[in-house]
């Protein structure tokens, strides 16, 4: 099979037999890249193979095809994690998140800008690291005494308490994420958010 | 679950970086369509394939966040998206570095149902009723796309 058997088809200049070779040259790469992990795609290569060995044209289209091929954006490594953890919680909060299309999405930060301030209260991870902190600094808070000058000190805190942990306000934590600034709690975010 | 987002992510996201040129709106977007094909994962009956479904949920999720921009935001042409310093290359060197960063360039300059005919044929091995479904188009126009697009990088490439 050469390019001189035939007319050409789809304007590639071509042989019939080149033609149908090249239509089916991205399912050849897409197998090899299978092969190496990529997507998988079925299918017969050896007679597609034989036709490269006799056809320096189609050889060559390989050639440059492959060089597309190492082109290939692939999405962030870590969508797949997002995506099974945003799946995840949603299961509990299905009717809020079909109320408000698009909420609750882990955004992506851009990669050659800041973080926004903003979009960082949509990470259920920054989000619940802000309560697990914010519950911390309430744990401090709360141990702040006003003495008899009505100065403010730090009271003896025991860790090991047995039942500190249960406390209704411990495992709300929202109250205390009420009148801490957003630069502090972005702050706080960034100091633990990977 | 996680072998199912793991094995279509790639498809979808680039689906959807094809329409919308920027990378970080295409995980986004990527990421919204696969929680919601997840939800409507028992709602699927087979009628499409899984692959062409998937690329109809991601094909609403675009025009959704077009409709709520107000308008669609074209990619200039002399501004293609930078490689992400975080992408995995193969492990070639610098020229093959160069190499990418042009081969992408000249992939923005291809009309946009050129560029998804290119990508979904060539990067993901969709066949061609495959990709007529996702850009809209019959399985004819999806073929002559995708021909057309790969002469015209080859021209591009060679000046």
């Amino acid at each position: 099979m050469n390019e001189a058997e035939g007319g050409s088809r789809q304007g590639t200049g071509a042989s019939p037999a080149c033609d149908e070779v090249r239509e089916q040259l991205p399912l050849l790469l897409a197998r090899r890249s299978a092969a190496s992990g990529g997507p998988s795609v079925a299918g017969p290569d050896a007679p597609v193979q034989a036709h490269l060995d006799t056809c320096p044209s189609c050889a060559e289209e390989v050639r440059f095809l492959e060089q597309l091929v190492r082109a290939r954006p692939d999405p962030p490594t870590d969508l797949a994690a997002r995506v099974v953890a945003r799946a995840l919680l949603s299961t509990s909060a299905t009717s809020e998140a079909s109320a408000s299309p698009g909420a609750g999405v882990i955004p992506f930060r851009p990669r050659t800008d800041r973080p926004s301030p903003s979009r960082w209260w949509t990470s259920p991870a920054a989000a619940a690291a802000v309560v697990v902190l914010a519950a911390g600094l309430g744990l401090v808070a709360r141990e702040l005494t006003t003495g008899v000058d009505g100065s403010r000190t730090l009271a003896a805190f025991d860790a090991s308490s047995a039942d500190w942990w249960a406390e209704e306000w411990l495992v709300a934590g929202a109250p205390y994420l009420e009148g801490v600034s957003d630069e502090t709690l972005a702050l706080l975010v960034a100091g633990i958010d990977p | 679950m996680a072998e199912l987002v793991q094995r279509h992510q790639g498809v979808l996201f680039r689906y959807i970086l094809a329409r919308t040129g920027d990378e970080d709106q295409a995980a986004d977007l990527t990421q919204e369509a696969l929680v919601k094909a997840l939800r409507a994962l028992p709602g699927f009956r087979g009628e499409a394939s899984f692959r062409t479904w998937l690329l109809a949920i991601g094909r609403n999720e675009v025009l959704g966040r077009y409709r709520k921009d107000g308008r669609r935001r074209e990619q200039p042409l002399d501004q293609a998206p930078d490689l992400p310093d975080d992408r995995a290359l193969p492990d070639e060197g610098l020229d093959t570095r160069d190499d990418v960063d042009r081969v992408r360039r000249l992939m923005e300059r291809l009309p946009e149902k050129q560029r998804m005919s290119v990508w979904l044929r060539l990067y993901d091995g969709l066949s061609f009723r495959e990709v007529a479904e996702a850009t809209a188009s019959t399985e004819g126009a999806a073929r002559v796309n995708y021909f057309h697009g790969i002469r015209k990088l080859r021209e591009w490439a060679d000046e």
